[in-house]
């Protein structure tokens, strides 16, 4: 009875301790890669951000809007620490996806081809969304700037439209580019751009008809009234 | 430097066949069919009457006229010579049309007039333009003599003009250039100009021509590569200035970019001469100054201050990138102001115009953003100055216009200190 208790106890430590021999070299491959990835993350980090530094990215990225829109969002680091940020977590995230494989673990077999396969379709996502985000910035100023000078009162209203216009695209697009729900995001833009377009045009029809009878009156009075012999101040 | 386009086979012949002279006329056009045939006429007989023995061209340098505008200067002639010209000159003027290429604009026909000028070898050049219905003979006596007697290298004219006339050069450009350059130029954006062909063919030699200088921004890129050139300036008092009637409120935010952007641009490519430079001088005035009737201005004071408000409200976050708290208050409190009191003092519009230079020189917004962004607050100070010279004579008006011009003299440090280094927002 003893001697086979003793059997189950030597043949379980024994299993144990080949499953455990069979798994140390991918656990310390993957606690390598980890290291490594974390490594040269920091190293890439830390490049990056005085790369940043020496091209003056921080008041280049302010000029191009996006340090207010960060700020608007309340991320409060400064563009450069993001990129650097960014470049970290970039390089973890593809020595996290090597380990992972290392360990060959059942049901995650192929990590790192998932990610290969995955990185051009998400890097070319992130971009659509980063230079729509720019665009949309650089417009939404650009119809509001151009709005307060005519004189329109709805500048800002305007102005954000835009900008939401311009971000509701690049994330329809973006969405599009991941192949989420492809079809679903085109149904859902069009119609939330379609019904917006409505709405406007309704709301202009029924309830500013009043509003829009007042400015074709006063542009055809003006057009008519104009005085001859009188002139309007010449700028230059 | 980049390359000048070359001229057009037919002005080649052209050149070859007048093979030299010794003056040349320049009239930019683009759908002037209306006026051109006037400004041509003035232009010959002020030729023939001021210069019988000289060896003149008038130069046509068009944008593309659909209305007739090329045809008309090659046909236009004195209905009545004998009327105007005691002698009949030695010489025929020459006439030569020609398209010009590049950007559409004043800028690039100008640049046509100076290669052919530069092609001529001629000694005296002056320009004017096509929509003028107050042009004289006398203004090319004008114009051309003080280059060709005085040694002049650049005439600048000098307008009698209504008290609430050329608002950016009275606000903006005269005593932005004259507290940098040093030198007074009451209108250096006037649009008429005498120059030397030393300085035609250093005007060809510089490489703006892709830029505002190409449009509205050649009469200051003109007048202040004169002055910092180092060039002999004089003025020349022409009297009235009136035009063909457009819709100015249409064309500001274009006047304003161009203009304004052109100065700005100089500002940075002369800041090794206008640094460190104080005070202003006069310079050298031909021609007998007179007062003459000008046509009544519509100014619709209540429409720019509601922009001026406006703007401070809804572009707050982007002027407080340019202007430091201190002076948004200012302008706010300007703002708050009824109607009838609204001002803005002179230091602080001083202050508005240079912290605008500062932020272009520093490209803290995308430069047509900042340019635009000026537009509210030079309303604002359009409709305070015409409030308060309301009821004063346009002498009062002018002497105006100089306590404003000592104020941008006097705030010019405060560019200086933070061009290359200081916070400009305090």
């Amino acid at each position: 009875m003893t001697d086979l208790w003793q059997d189950f106890v030597w043949a379980a430590t024994r299993d144990m301790g080949a499953r455990i021999a069979a798994l140390l070299p991918g656990l310390l491959a993957m606690l390598t890669l980890l290291t490594l990835g974390a490594l040269l993350g920091w190293l890439a980090r830390v490049i990056l951000m005085r790369l940043a530094r020496a091209v003056d990215f921080d008041r280049r990225t302010e000029f191009w809007g996006v340090t207010t829109v960060l700020g608007r969002a309340g991320i409060i680091r400064a563009p450069s620490q993001i990129l650097g940020l960014l470049a970290f977590w970039g390089l973890f995230a593809i020595f996290a996806t090597m380990g992972i494989d290392a360990l060959a673990l059942p049901g995650a077999p192929a990590a790192t081809g998932i990610m290969v396969q995955l990185l051009p379709r998400l890097l070319a996502a992130v971009l659509i969304l980063v230079v729509g985000w720019l665009v949309a910035n650089f417009l939404g100023q650009s119809v509001l700037i151009a709005a307060v000078n005519a004189g329109v009162p709805e500048a800002r209203h305007l102005a954000r439209a835009t900008r939401w216009g311009v971000l509701l695209f690049a994330v329809a697009t973006t969405l599009t580019q991941l192949g989420i729900g492809k079809e679903m995001v085109l149904v859902t833009f069009t119609i939330t751009f379609g019904g917006l377009i409505l709405a406007l045009a309704l709301a202009f029809g029924l309830g500013g008809r009043a509003l829009a009878r007042d400015i074709l009156e006063r542009r055809l009075r003006r057009e008519h009234e104009q005085h001859p012999r009188e002139k309007t101040i010449a700028h230059l | 430097m980049s390359e000048a386009p070359p001229l057009p086979e037919a002005v080649e012949v052209q050149l070859g066949k007048i093979g030299g002279a010794d003056l040349l006329v320049g009239i930019p056009s683009y759908n002037n069919a209306r006026t051109i045939g006037h400004v041509v006429r003035a232009t010959s007989a002020g030729l023939n009457k001021y210069f019988p023995d000289a060896k003149a061209v008038i130069v046509n340098s068009d944008g593309g006229s659909t209305d007739g505008t090329q045809e008309i200067v090659a046909q236009a002639e004195l209905s009545d010579p004998a009327t105007i010209l005691v002698s009949q000159p030695t010489t025929p003027i020459a006439r030569i049309v020609t398209p010009y290429h590049g950007i559409p604009g004043k800028g690039s026909a100008f640049r046509t007039i100076f290669q052919i000028a530069d092609r001529l070898g001629v000694v005296a050049c002056a320009v004017v333009d096509s929509d003028l219905r107050s042009i004289r003979p006398e203004w090319f006596e004008l114009l051309l003599r003080p280059i060709l007697e005085g040694h002049f290298d650049y005439v600048a004219p000098l307008y009698w003009r209504h008290k609430f006339d050329g608002t950016i050069t009275n606000s903006i450009v005269y005593p932005l250039t004259r507290a940098l350059y040093g030198k007074r130029v009451r209108q250096p954006i006037g649009g008429e100009f005498g120059f030397s062909r030393d300085l035609a063919s250093a005007f060809l030699t510089k490489p703006v021509w892709e830029t505002d200088v190409a449009r509205f921004g050649i009469d200051i890129w003109m007048t202040t590569t004169a002055i910092a050139g180092g060039f002999r300036v004089c003025e020349a008092y022409l009297g009235a200035k009136l035009h063909d009637a457009k819709d100015p409120g249409s064309d500001l935010t274009a006047m304003m970019t161009q203009v304004v952007g052109s100065c700005f641009d100089l500002v940075e490519s002369y800041a090794s001469i206008w640094s460190g430079h104080r005070g202003s001088q006069g310079v050298p005035l031909f021609g007998f100054p007179h007062a003459v009737g000008v046509e009544n201005i519509q100014v619709n004071v209540e429409r720019m201050i509601s922009i001026f408000g406006q703007g401070l409200q809804d572009l707050e976050e982007l002027l407080g990138k340019i202007l430091p708290p201190r002076l948004m208050d200012a302008l706010r409190g300007a703002a708050a102001a009824p109607s009838s009191a609204f001002r803005i003092a002179d230091p602080f519009w001083a202050e508005v115009v240079y912290r605008f230079a500062l932020a272009h020189h520093r490209k803290v917004l995308p430069r047509e953003h900042l340019l635009r962004l000026l537009i509210p607050l030079y309303l604002g100070r359009t409709a305070s100055f015409v409030l308060e010279m309301w009821e004063a004579s346009p002498e009062e008006a002018e002497a105006r216009i100089e306590k404003l011009a000592l104020v941008f003299e006097e705030t010019k440090p405060l560019l200086e200190t933070e061009w290359n280094g200081g916070d400009p927002n305090d």
